[in-house]
């Protein structure tokens, strides 16, 4: 690890290339969540998954009418709440692999020439991608 | 998951006197199986979004995991300086990061709600049930009678015993009445939660302009 004096312009190229694996690794993990139906086994509808490994949905149907549904609101609100968790962890995935990318290029370049430039790209990408302060969180 | 086809008859019961309309409680057909097996699965796929939130964490079966995103920023911290390496822990912390942690924090309160209406429902289901099984004995007890109301002064005519019925069927629907609001505001706050949090969602699900890259 090279020895940091504040204030210097420091790359240390191991770390950063350390920084960059990790965060990629997360970065694809996090994908395949997205991917093969995994994020269905949080939706209620969802029956029970068969022998093959299918997902059997239950219909939505109307109850007998000595019967009642209390719940199919909730069930049907997070069936409909799958695809966009679906888009906000694919973004989130590209949103970290965003880090990886450019602590990879700090990796490949030089310093001196790079690091204004590789600052003013991280400047944008977090001016367009930050959410405003005061949203629901 | 409990299935009032399991108790034939019960379910008769209820079919019967829901028909006749003396009887306003209707069997809850939700599956509570389903609910808690769907709120499990939303905390079940967290680890990777702990890693980029910077939180200490265990993978399977309460292993520590000793390498991770936090390690590596912690070193990287320690070893760069720059305006391009602040950068990126701004850009982190601010996208990223955050990103993670407010999906993360949404999954727990929409894992917290699922668990809780799942053992309403399940709570509900049991107490019906049990009430069931009480108006049922009662019921047949009250029946007993009808073989021999042709027979005068041998017991209650056909009119009392119904009318003995419908009494016990008002008492369960008076004990279910006051049941059933357990269960249908855990289902509306199960509700609410899922509508605040799919906000949350929505946000951080918006495109992407395909412009942003680090590609040269």
């Amino acid at each position: 690890m090279a020895p940091n004096v504040p204030g210097q312009l420091v790359w240390d190229p191991e770390t950063l290339l350390m920084g960059c694996e990790a965060i990629s690794s997360a970065a694809r993990s996090i994908e395949v969540t997205t991917e093969m139906g995994h994020l269905s086994w949080r939706d209620p509808s969802v029956k029970q998954i068969s022998s093959g490994g299918t997902l059997e949905f239950r219909p939505i149907d109307r109850p007998a009418s000595h019967e009642e549904f209390i719940a199919q609101d909730v069930a049907n609100s997070l069936h409909d709440l799958i695809p966009v968790l679906t888009n906000a962890l694919k973004n989130l995935a590209q949103q970290a692999q965003f880090g990886s990318d450019g602590l990879r290029r700090m990796v490949q370049t030089q310093a001196a020439v790079e690091d204004a430039n590789v600052a003013a790209v991280f400047g944008t990408i977090e001016k367009t991608l930050d959410r405003p302060e005061g949203q629901p969180s | 998951m409990i299935d009032l086809t399991e108790h034939p008859e019960l379910a008769d019961v209820v079919r019967r006197w829901t028909a006749d309309g003396e009887m306003k409680f209707h069997w809850p057909s939700d599956n509570e199986e389903a609910f808690s097996f769907a709120a499990y699965y939303w905390t079940a796929q967290d680890w990777d979004l702990k890693d980029v939130a910077l939180e200490a964490f265990s993978g399977g079966y309460g292993m520590k995991i000793p390498e991770g995103i936090q390690v590596a920023v912690r070193r990287m911290s320690a070893a760069n300086e720059g305006a391009a390496f602040d950068a990126f822990l701004r850009y982190w912390d601010s996208v990223p990061r955050r990103n993670a942690k407010d999906i993360m924090d949404s999954s727990v309160a929409i894992h917290g709600v699922l668990e809780l209406l799942s053992e309403g429902i399940r709570t509900y289901k049991r107490f019906a049930l049990e009430k069931l099984q009480v108006l049922e004995e009662a019921l047949s007890e009250n029946q007993r009678w009808a073989w021999a109301s042709w027979v005068p002064f041998a017991g209650p005519d056909d009119e009392e015993i119904d009318s003995n019925a419908r009494a016990l069927i008002r008492a369960f629907d008076a004990d279910m009445a006051t049941a059933r609001p357990n269960v249908a505001n855990l289902a509306s706050r199960a509700l609410q939660t899922v509508t605040k949090e799919r906000a949350v969602f929505e946000q951080i699900a918006k495109p992407i302009p395909q412009n942003l890259t680090f590609d040269q």
